[in-house]
């Protein structure tokens, strides 16, 4: 796991639970992008990226929240599941292997490919019983990217 | 005995009446007619008949009190439930009519449908939309649907599928989905993420997906 920021402005947590609020995630997050002058691109990314992570909380967990948070160099967010985690994380990364529920059915199930596309870090923690947490950050000016997991089980 | 009692049959009555009555509530007092032994009964029960049709009076008027206040409360809570049950019959009705506005389908030309999608793609709406535009295609026999996905401002990958999805559906039935409105933006983060929109039929907006539908209706000799 990264280091918490230093100077974090104001956090926000949006509860995800409807879809209503999947829309007010990305939206926040779009303009939390915007007001922090990342580039118009990038806004879209970063707001495409929570709703990756919002419409997973959506469909495999019963309910969760993302948070944001940034800092003069980067933004991110972190989504919170209490779902029932993520069996075969690596598996889940691969595009097209997430099925998910009944609900979710047909999806292309590349979400957390996804995420780590759009974002220049993410870290995964997953647990069978305590659910799962996405952190992933985006910095002003894209670098390298990285990925790193963990599944403790 | 002693003493003779003063009209004992009476004044027995008198008590037992006194009794009767104060077992109602109602205090009756005695009035001693003579200094004999029966008068020292007679002011005793008057004591014990006024203490009681007091506690009794009492009893009643809190009995009545606690009968008003919850009749009050009761009320109070049956205005507040119907209230509740106004304002969530509200919500529901207007979460209805903003599903009906949200999704309208549009008959733009003879046979030609478009369906403007706002907000988000969720697998609800994605299934009562797909619904909408599956018994419009059907009803309108409908050649072509256009999507126009201007008003949708973050395209993700559950969203990209629920879009490809309608267009499989909509071409089972014979007819040919058209993709417009994807925002320059929208389509960056699409490669970025690596969504496949290759079996779609995308046009930049309404006027050239228009001009599409036309063209290829008149190509196959339709009436148009």
């Amino acid at each position: 796991m990264f280091s918490p920021l230093t100077h974090p402005r104001p956090a926000a947590t949006i509860e995800i639970s409807t879809a209503a609020d999947v829309l007010i995630a990305q939206r926040r997050a779009r303009v939390l992008a915007e007001q922090l002058g990342f580039a118009r691109r990038a806004q879209w990314e970063f707001a495409t990226a929570v709703s990756e992570a919002a419409t997973n909380i959506l469909c495999h967990a019963s309910g969760g929240a993302i948070e944001f948070d940034a800092d003069d160099e980067r933004v991110e967010f972190t989504a919170i599941d209490t779902g029932a985690g993520i069996a075969d994380l690596d598996r889940a990364l691969v595009d097209g292997v997430s099925l998910g529920s009944a609900l979710e059915r047909g999806s292309l199930g590349c979400g957390m490919g996804a995420i780590a596309r759009l974002m220049d870090g993410v870290t995964v923690e997953t647990s069978a019983c305590r659910g799962t947490i996405v952190r992933a950050y985006k910095r002003r000016h894209a670098t390298a990217r990285t990925f790193r997991s963990s599944c403790p089980r | 005995m002693s003493e003779a009692i003063l009209n004992l049959e009476q004044r027995l009555t008198a008590l037992e009446d006194s009794l009767a009555e104060a077992a109602a509530g109602r205090y009756h007092e005695l009035q001693p007619e003579a200094d004999d032994p029966l008068a020292a009964i007679e002011l005793g029960v008057n004591l014990l008949t006024s203490a009681l049709s007091k506690q009794i009076k009492r009893v009643e008027e809190v009995n009545t009190e606690l009968d008003l206040r919850v009749a009050e409360r009761t009320a109070e809570l049956e205005q507040q439930l119907a209230e509740r049950t106004r304002q969530t019959e509200l919500i529901r009705r207007q979460q209805e009519a903003i599903q009906e506005l949200s999704t309208p389908v549009l008959q733009l030309w003879d046979r030609v449908i478009a369906m403007p999608i706002i907000g988000v793609l969720d697998t609800r709406r994605s299934v009562e939309i797909t619904q909408k535009l599956l018994d419009a295609v059907a009803n309108d026999n409908a050649r072509f649907a256009i999507l126009d996905i201007t008003g949708v401002e973050v395209v993700d990958t559950a969203t990209a599928s629920h879009l490809l999805q309608m267009v499989r559906a909509t071409g089972l039935l014979g007819a040919t989905c058209i993709l417009t409105g994807v925002q320059p933006v929208v389509a960056q983060t699409l490669v970025s993420i690596g969504v496949d929109l290759d079996e779609m039929l995308i046009r930049r907006n309404l006027q050239t997906a228009l001009r599409t539908c036309l063209l290829e209706m008149t190509r196959v000799g339709e009436e148009i």
